[in-house]
């Protein structure tokens, strides 16, 4: 009778609908060999019973898999929705248009020691990055296979941002519960980003829950935050979901100034994002978010000055603060993809130097510009297209009122710490443009693009052609990148014009062990040339650099353990005027291992580094500058000396609470620091005849509490 | 010594509870150098000043205030051409802008500069602070002490600088000859100076010990940034010895000569050693038989000064008779 009810069935009529929202769903319907389109309003039509099992795919939901005898008594089609780090991080695992990625998701962020309730903290536990010690010269600095930390790019959302971290590296400007991912490629990454001959490291803010109104607020003993999300409605329907996130230091509050600092550092930050998606798939997102630093401080380690020269001791205030606001546009159909940000940005940064004994300096440096980023991705069977363009288009007014450099202010204000006096408005234009073919042959994935990064206003412009073929294996998976990168000179030194130029490759393969268990490896190595290089004495070098590297990792998830391995060498050179000199970040070897374990109300974890101290510089003379009374020290261009090895263990143990309608976490985390490698960094007598290097914190705690409700 | 590294709280419960929890590991030490900016020790320049159009090096030799030989330096300009050499340089023609000195082993220290005409004189008064135990700085300027008169010294000091005419901005760097005694500045112009060596974390007294020594020279470097430098030599001695005021120092002599006198007189030199070097001896009012020196680049009157910066060594004074200026 089974030919009967073949012969007999009529098609019939599904409706598929989205979990949550109920909004129609445009999906692909696969009744065995044959493929079925919905239409836009989430209707399909066909004969179930032809096929034995149906299948249902959509790019923004999990696969629904049913037989077709179950599949016809279905009413209606819910499909769940990837939540919006499901979707980035498992295309990059699916499609990749990169030659290699590592990535940290929510649980990632949360559950790794060390991060200290700071999501940025973590990309030194991925590999690829160098490891810095806590404190140091370097605390925090991204730095991708052996680039310095200008030559990787940091998106927010898409978006370049100012900085990434408040007071000395202290906290990275997100918190923990508004990161939903982190990516970083290292090198070779695909046409899609440029101007950069570093990596680049993706941040996306996390989409809010659509389904209930949340409330998170978290403290530790540093600074304190609420976050916020809740639907929005209008006229019964959901209009979509607000987040809102503010936190802000608080030793402020009890402690207002030392012989140190006048004026306690406090640092705050603000996001408020509001999602939308509507029913053709289109998501769209408006973003303001903005981070604050201010403090004052005695330039002058008051450590060294005896007590009437404390009292003289020059003070400087800092103020630096960024606003945004973003844009983003994400649209997804079969076979079409559109991601547009739109971004306009503000970077006030000043400072004033009061001395006590002369006049007062000041800078003010306001950079304004604008950020636009689309990505179209047109899905052909055997092809994927992948086109777009960046912009970042801007003008920063310095002005500047000093009479002699002053090096101990570097980091505070650069631009004071020159010691030149400045009035200048400089505009910043550059461009990027790219078209990427991504080649899906059997096992195969070819992607091959070129990129064109065009400096308008300098009128210059440089081809990137680049590479990355991906082969999936029975156990496991291939990569090979090749390609050129090019980067922009810093257009607050007019004095350059050229860009940077580095040729990269890498390969690699991931194993995949078992279902919970990865083994990976890369190698890699670059050949740049004209990359510039801030020297000590704060000079610009035109230098040339090759540098090799390469990475083993292991990444295991089994039952309520989690375990991560890495292990790193960079190793780089750069040569100047004939001379090869080693790499300030010049690292070969970085292990880094965590083990983490969770239950319901307990999360444990520990991580431990072991890294090669990072190559430093070293006064090579020092002359009186008499008019002062005061050695200026002539500084080795390249590192002449080496930090010594860097341990550290970190460890997290935290308790949860389920309440009625609420979740009560306390946490604890620590690090260790042995102290045969616990030194931050070198010190120097006053005529810089005699060093030696500081020593750390040994044992760091932090305690910290959160309430979600 | 210890810094803290962002946070630093003091004062009770709240402020313990947070510091206990946290922030007492927080903390970043280093050992003090054995040698900071107020010890002459090791060879160094010391200062570079215009008067008289004419440029001035005053170079710590490494074994004290006085010279075996004449220092070796040279001016140079801005392309690394030397335009002199010697203590004194005389402003004709370009102008130098470093100097460089070739201590007694070799080595080469370099100052640049850019300095302005200064004519001041340095006149030193000390008053005795008596026993000196909280070493903070507001404590301290409490205690004004009491005008010293005579050239002994006692074993804490307030040592104010006064110049003859106001100069801007001015501050006195103070150095102590073989780093003896402790400097704790009070004021631009002033400093406490301890017969001790005292180690001081910020305002907390690490280690403070008395020190034995009869005699040391102080060098107060006046500086004001804009290139108005100026110095002078200071004797403190801690011995009964007997002493004449000539030019600002207390030299030392072997007979005292009467208080009442002053003007010029004509003094038999003799060095004693590299520390304290050289002592008065014989003396007359009669200037007539006394020549100038060879190394003397003026007749007249002799320039303790010339001494000071090596245009005249020990051996070109010893036993010979000058002409001195006494107060």
């Amino acid at each position: 009778m089974w030919w009967i009810a073949i012969a007999t069935a009529a098609p019939q009529t599904w409706h598929l609908t989205e979990a949550g929202t109920d909004l129609p769903v445009s999906a692909t319907v696969l009744c065995d060999e044959q493929t079925i389109q919905t239409t836009a309003d989430g209707r399909v039509t066909f004969d179930a019973l032809s096929c034995s099992t149906i299948e249902i795919q959509s790019p923004y939901h999990h696969p629904l898999r049913v037989s077709s005898k179950d599949f016809i008594q279905m009413t209606q089609l819910v499909l769940q929705p990837l939540r919006q780090q499901e979707t980035v991080l498992i295309e990059e695992e699916r499609s990749p248009a990169h030659a290699q990625s590592y990535g940290l998701d929510t649980e990632d962020l949360e559950r790794t020691p060390g991060g200290f309730d700071d999501p940025i903290r973590l990309i030194q536990s991925l590999p690829g990055a160098v490891s810095t010690r806590e404190y140091g010269r370097n605390a925090g600095d991204v730095i991708l296979r052996g680039a310095a930390p200008y030559e990787s790019r940091l998106y927010i959302d898409g978006v370049e941002v100012p900085y990434l971290y408040h007071f000395d590296n202290y906290a990275s400007i997100l918190p923990t519960k508004m990161v939903d991912n982190v990516i970083i490629y290292p090198s070779n990454f695909g046409t899609s980003y440029g101007d950069a001959i570093g990596g680049i490291v993706a941040l996306e803010s996390k989409e809010a829950n659509s389904d209930e109104t949340m409330v998170y607020a978290q403290a530790n003993l540093i600074m304190a935050g609420v976050q916020a999300t809740t639907p929005v409605q209008f006229g019964g329907m959901q209009r979509g979901v607000l987040s809102l996130s503010g936190r802000r230091s608080f030793a402020d509050l009890y402690e207002s100034s030392n012989e140190q600092y006048s004026l306690w550092p406090t640092f705050s930050d603000y996001t408020v994002r509001y999602d939308y998606h509507n029913s053709e798939g289109h998501h769209f997102r408006w973003t303001a978010l903005g981070s604050m630093d201010k403090y004052g401080r005695y330039i002058n380690d008051a450590d060294e000055l005896d007590p009437y020269e404390r009292s003289v001791n020059p003070n400087l205030e800092m103020n630096r603060r960024f606003d945004g606001g973003v844009f983003r546009w994400d649209w997804r159909s079969v076979d079409y993809r559109a991601r547009t940000s739109v971004a306009l940005m503000r970077d006030d940064w000043r400072a004033n130097l009061d001395s006590k004994m002369g006049e007062s300096e000041s800078q003010q440096r306001l950079d304004r510009y604008s950020w636009i980023r689309h990505e179209s991705i047109v899905i052909k069977e055997r092809v994927e297209w992948s086109v777009g363009f960046d912009q970042r288009l801007g003008v920063v007014e310095q002005n500047v009122n000093a009479s002699q450099p002053n090096p101990v202010i570097q980091s505070d204000a650069p631009l004071l710490a020159q010691g030149v006096s400045l009035d200048r408005q400089l505009w910043e234009w550059r461009q990027g443009a790219w078209v990427e073919p991504r080649f899906n042959l059997g096992d195969w994935r070819v992607v091959t693009g070129l990129r064109l990064q065009a400096l308008p206003l300098l009128q210059s412009a440089g081809v990137d052609p680049r590479l990355q073929i991906h082969r999936s294996l029975d156990w496991g998976k291939w990569h090979f990148g090749i390609g050129r990168y090019h980067q922009s000179p810093p257009f607050e030194q007019p004095s350059l014009t050229d860009f940077a130029v580095s040729d990269q490759v890498s390969t690699g393969i991931e194993w995949d062990v078992s279902s919970d268990v990865r083994i990976g490896g890369d190698i890699w190595a670059k050949q740049s040339d004209n990359k510039w290089m801030i020297a000590p004495d704060g000079s610009t070098l035109l230098v040339e650099e090759q540098a090799t590297g390469g990475e083993l990792y292991l990444l295991s998830r089994w039952e309520r353990w989690t375990t991560r391995l890495g292990i790193a060498s960079t190793n780089g050179r750069l040569k100047y005027q004939d001379t090869w000199n080693l790499s300030p970040y010049h690292q070969p070897i970085f292990v880094n291992a965590m083990l983490g374990w969770q239950s319901e109300s307990w999360t444990l974890g520990a991580r431990y580094r072991y890294a090669s101290g990072l190559p430093y510089s070293i006064p090579e003379n020092a002359i009186l500058d008499a008019n002062q009374d005061l050695y200026l020290p002539t500084w080795s261009m390249f590192p002449e000396e080496r930090m010594p090895a860097y341990q550290k263990i970190d460890v997290q143990i935290a308790r949860l609470w389920k309440l009625r309608q609420s979740e009560l976490k306390v946490y604890c985390e620590a690090w260790a620091v042995p102290a045969s490698g616990n030194y931050l960094y070198p010190i120097y007598n006053y005529n810089y005849t005699e060093s030696q290097l500081v020593v750390g914190p040994a044992f760091v705690p932090l305690l910290g509490a959160s309430l979600e409700r | 010594m210890c810094l803290i590294l962002g946070y630093r709280i003091y004062e009770p419960i709240m402020k313990q509870f947070l510091l206990q929890c946290t922030l007492f590991s927080l903390m970043a030490c280093s050992e003090p150098f054995e040698v900071d900016r107020h010890d002459l020790i090791a060879p160094r320049i010391l200062g570079v000043r215009q008067q008289n159009a004419e440029l001035h090096v005053q170079v710590w030799n490494g074994e004290g205030v006085w010279h075996q030989t004449p220092p070796t330096v040279e001016w140079f300009n801005d392309s690394d051409e030397v335009l002199g050499t010697g203590v004194h340089f005389t402003l004709i023609g370009q102008v130098p802008t470093g100097v460089r000195y070739i201590d007694p082993l070799g080595v080469k220290h370099v100052a640049q500069f850019d300095t302005e005409e200064t004519i001041v004189e340095l006149a030193l008064n000390r008053y005795d602070i008596g026993t000196v135990n909280d070493l903070a700085l507001d404590a301290r300027l409490d205690n004004q002490g009491t005008l010293m008169e005579g050239a002994s010294s006692v074993p804490a000091m307030r040592l104010v600088v006064e110049p003859s005419n106001n100069v801007d901005n001015a501050r006195i760097r103070w150095m102590t000859s073989l780093g003896q005694g402790t400097f704790l500045e009070r004021s631009a112009l002033e400093t406490d100076f301890f017969q001790e060596n005292i180690l001081m974390d910020r305002d907390e007294v690490e280690l403070r010990e008395s020190q034995e020594f009869d005699y040391t020279a102080i060098f107060a470097l006046m500086v004001n940034g804009s290139g108005h430098n100026q110095w002078a030599w200071f004797d403190l001695w801690y011995d009964e010895v007997n002493t004449l005021l000539v030019q600002g120092r207390h030299l030392r002599q072997q007979e005292p000569v009467s208080d009442s006198v002053t003007g010029q007189m004509a003094f038999q030199v003799s060095v004693v050693d590299e520390e304290w070097g050289i002592e008065l001896g014989a003396s007359t009012m009669d200037l007539d038989g006394v020549d100038s020196l060879d190394c003397a680049p003026e007749s007249g009157v002799f320039q303790l000064e010339w001494l000071e910066l090596g245009l005249c060594t020990l051996s070109d004074i010893d036993q010979q008779w000058v002409v001195l200026e006494v107060n």
